[in-house]
Formats: structure tokens, C-alpha cells, sequence
């Protein structure tokens, strides 16, 4: 079932199969625009690039088009057609020419324009493989489906409405920060492996140090908890703690905020998974446990390592 | 002008890298180790003086050890690669960014030298 050679890049609620020695070289931008520039070792191959679209009657062949035109290039028939985007445009790369690839599609269900784009010196190997393999597995989220992020080996899942505001993308450390109306906060992070942190640091301390700057100090409800959560079909342990976000004195009654946080071992998979989740009202636990719940979504699915 | 020598990038992960000959290795509580190498000193150094080789201790973490451990000679950079992902599971390129930085790492303070196949060497 385990497809040999392959690894899930998924971003700003897109999502592609890759070639499993592509990565990210390059992040850029935030939730309603942005890009990235994809690559292996030897060269960098491609460039996603992706724009939130508001308004109801945006005729998305029409601005393909006027993007084709501006780079001097026809659409041509029979380029790759993912699903749950219509219509899309496809100027196939002419390296004789001096010509990369452009294709540009259309998400109406996410409301999400989509361009991936390679240059000229791409290999003629890159250039089949983004046509072959990267475009035709892409994927958009829908408006109101949880948002689905995977960067190197670490995946994660963010409920619908949430919107990453800070990230870092590190080997072997990766946070997402992401915001929703109501003044809500999501952290994920995961951090690998989890035997060489551990030795660093032990387990409750990992809720202790903020990976973000943040104005507001924690102060404990309670003390930290073991707690079990479910995980693709397993059982991991960690632990939980609850409390308020108050800004330093004397403006602690200002906005403060409930914070649930909490931090389990993934042992299969050698990491340590941290969510931590603040919002204005009563911080929800099963929110937390949703999303360490969901967290290497790509591992566990069909395609994926397992 | 001389041509600039290199290796692309199927050489480099072909190439093996040796371990400098180790004088002694102390375990460390956290799965490191304290590595003891005997180095040649610098030539401007010899001329002043002093022992023409000098022992020198490096601080390795469990990863750093294991990466250190594995440069035998025999495996090559791709296997090394390779075997730290299966074992740490990460994916293939976030292995092959960290084990090459710390190879390169460990060649700068001449813990390590790389055996090159010739004929690759452009």
C-alpha cells in the first residue's frame, strides 16, 4: 500500500504528493497569499504560489488567461487537471525555448487560486516530475474542512476558520501559530526525535518555555496532569496542564486569556507533539486533543510511511 | 588558470568518511560521548616550537555520536543518510540536510576525512 518514494507537502490549505527528496527552500507570505519555493538538493524545482479569493463572481479562467498572457505564453491543451479544480491553465516549459512551465488552477469549494510555476533551468527530470507526479495529486481544503499542513515529516491539522499567523519551520522543530476570530490562539509544534529532546530537556518543561514571544505571562490553574489521548488507533501519554494568559502588572485585568496546553510522546514515531490553545472564554480541552489527535495525519494515511 | 576541482552531487553522497584515529572516547550521561582525536598542529605553530601533534577533545550529543560512529570508511555519506532516517524517522531530506552540515562540521575540525572516488572528481 506504502507508496516507496514519496512525501506530503501541504501548506495554506493546499496539499501535494511529492517526490520524497523534495523540500521547502523557501516560505514566504502568510494565510491569503503566499508562496514557496520547492526543491531537492541539486536544484530548486518549483514554485507554489497561492491567493485567497473573496470575491463571489471572480471568473478564475479569465484571470488565468491574463497571467498566461502577461509571461507571453498560449494555454495548452491536456495539462495536468487535479481534482476539485476546473478548468485549469497549463503552459507546458520549453527548456529549448527558454521557457519554464506555468499552471494555474482554481479551487471554487476553498476559494483558493493556486499557481505552481518552474523556470527554464529546471531539469527536464524536475520538470516531469512536477507535471507528472505534483500536479496531479494536488488538493485544495474546502472553506469549512479543517486545514491540513505537512512540511518535511511533520503534519498537522487546524480547525476550520483558524489562519497561521507566525511559523518556524526548523529540522526537527516545526510550530505553527495560527489565529481565528475571538481573539483564539492554536500553537502545534512538534519536535523529533523525541529521545535526543527528552535528554534535553524533560517532558513538563517543554510546556514551560513559550516558542513564540508573547506578551502575556502564564499563570497555573492547576498543576500538570497525565493525560491519554487518541491517535490514529493509539494511546499516547502525556501531559496536561490548564491556566490564564495575563498581560505583566498593572495590566493583568486587561484581556486575559484560558490556556489549555498539553504535550504527549508519540513513541512509533519518535516525537514529542505540543499544542497549546488560548482563547478568551474557557480554553477547550477536547480542541487541544483533536488536534494532537490529528497531528502526522500523513504518516497514517493510505500513501503514507506506515 | 587551473581548473577548479569538485565533486557533484552523486560523488559527494558516494564519498566515505573516515574517522581520524581516536585516542579515547569517554561516555557521556546523555548518550554522547567525549571524543579525543590526536591533530597535526598547525605548521606556523611547529615552527615556534612544541610537539608537531596535539590532542584534542570535542563534545558530542547522541546523534552527533552516532553519526561520528558511523563514519567507518566503509559506509558511504547516501548509507549514513539513510540509515539515520530509518532510524530516527524523518524523511530522507531533512536526514541527508542535518547528517551532511554535521559531516561538514566534523571535516572543518578535522574529525573526519572523506575517501573520494577519483575517477568522480571533475
Amino acid at each position: 500500500m506504502a507508496r516507496i518514494g514519496s512525501s506530503m507537502l501541504a501548506w495554506a490549505g493546499w496539499r501535494m504528493r511529492v517526490p520524497e527528496s523534495w523540500r521547502p527552500l523557501r516560505i514566504e507570505g502568510e494565510w491569503r497569499k503566499g508562496s514557496i519555493i520547492v526543491g531537492d538538493a541539486a536544484e530548486a524545482i518549483m514554485q507554489v504560489k497561492w491567493m485567497r479569493v473573496t470575491r463571489k463572481n471572480f471568473d478564475a479562467a479569465r484571470w488565468a488567461r491574463r497571467r498566461l498572457k502577461k509571461v507571453r505564453r498560449a494555454p495548452a491543451a491536456g495539462g495536468p487537471s487535479p481534482k476539485g479544480f476546473p478548468d485549469p491553465a497549463w503552459a507546458p516549459a520549453d527548456p529549448d525555448a527558454g521557457r519554464g512551465a506555468f499552471w494555474y488552477g482554481y479551487a471554487p469549494a476553498a476559494g483558493l487560486l493556486v499557481g505552481v510555476l518552474t523556470s527554464a533551468g529546471v531539469s527536464r527530470k524536475g520538470q516531469r516530475a512536477v507535471a507528472s507526479t505534483a500536479l496531479p495529486a494536488l488538493r485544495a481544503s474546502g472553506r469549512d474542512d479543517p486545514t491540513r499542513w505537512a512540511v518535511f515529516g511533520a503534519s498537522f491539522e487546524s480547525p476550520p476558520g483558524f489562519a497561521v499567523r507566525r511559523r518556524r519551520v526548523h529540522l526537527g522543530d516545526v510550530a505553527l501559530q495560527l489565529t481565528a476570530p475571538g481573539r483564539s490562539t492554536l500553537l502545534l509544534r512538534q519536535v523529533y526525535p523525541a529521545a535526543l529532546a527528552l535528554a534535553r530537556r524533560e517532558l513538563p518543561l517543554w510546556l514551560e518555555f513559550p516558542v513564540f514571544k508573547e506578551h502575556r505571562r502564564f499563570r497555573p490553574a492547576d498543576v500538570q496532569e497525565a493525560w491519554r489521548v487518541e491517535s490514529f488507533g493509539r494511546t499516547l501519554e502525556g501531559l496536561r496542564r490548564q491556566g490564564r494568559k495575563q498581560l505583566p502588572f498593572p495590566l493583568g485585568v486587561c484581556a486575559p486569556r484560558w490556556s489549555e496546553a498539553a504535550v504527549v510522546h508519540d513513541a512509533e514515531l519518535d516525537r514529542l507533539l505540543i499544542v497549546e490553545y488560548d482563547a478568551a472564554g474557557r480554553a477547550d480541552k477536547d480542541r487541544v486533543a483533536r488536534a494532537i489527535g490529528a497531528m502526522n495525519w500523513a504518516h497514517f494515511e493510505p500513501g503514507g510511511k506506515r | 588558470m587551473k581548473p577548479k576541482r569538485g565533486l557533484d552531487r552523486g560523488a559527494a553522497l558516494a564519498a566515505r568518511p573516515e574517522a581520524a584515529p581516536l585516542v579515547r572516547c569517554e561516555e557521556r550521561e546523555n548518550g554522547g560521548a567525549l571524543v579525543t582525536v590526536r591533530l597535526a598542529r598547525r605548521r606556523w605553530l611547529r615552527w615556534l616550537g612544541g610537539p608537531d601533534e596535539v590532542e584534542q577533545s570535542f563534545g558530542l550529543d547522541a546523534l552527533g555520536r552516532e553519526v561520528y560512529e558511523a563514519c567507518d570508511g566503509k559506509s558511504s555519506v547516501r548509507k549514513i543518510i539513510r540509515d539515520f532516517a530509518a532510524r530516527h524517522k524523518v524523511s530522507p531530506a531533512e536526514a541527508e540536510i542535518a547528517v551532511t552540515t554535521f559531516l561538514k562540521t566534523l571535516m572543518a575540525k578535522g574529525l573526519v576525512v572523506m575517501a573520494v572516488d577519483k575517477a568522480r572528481v571533475k
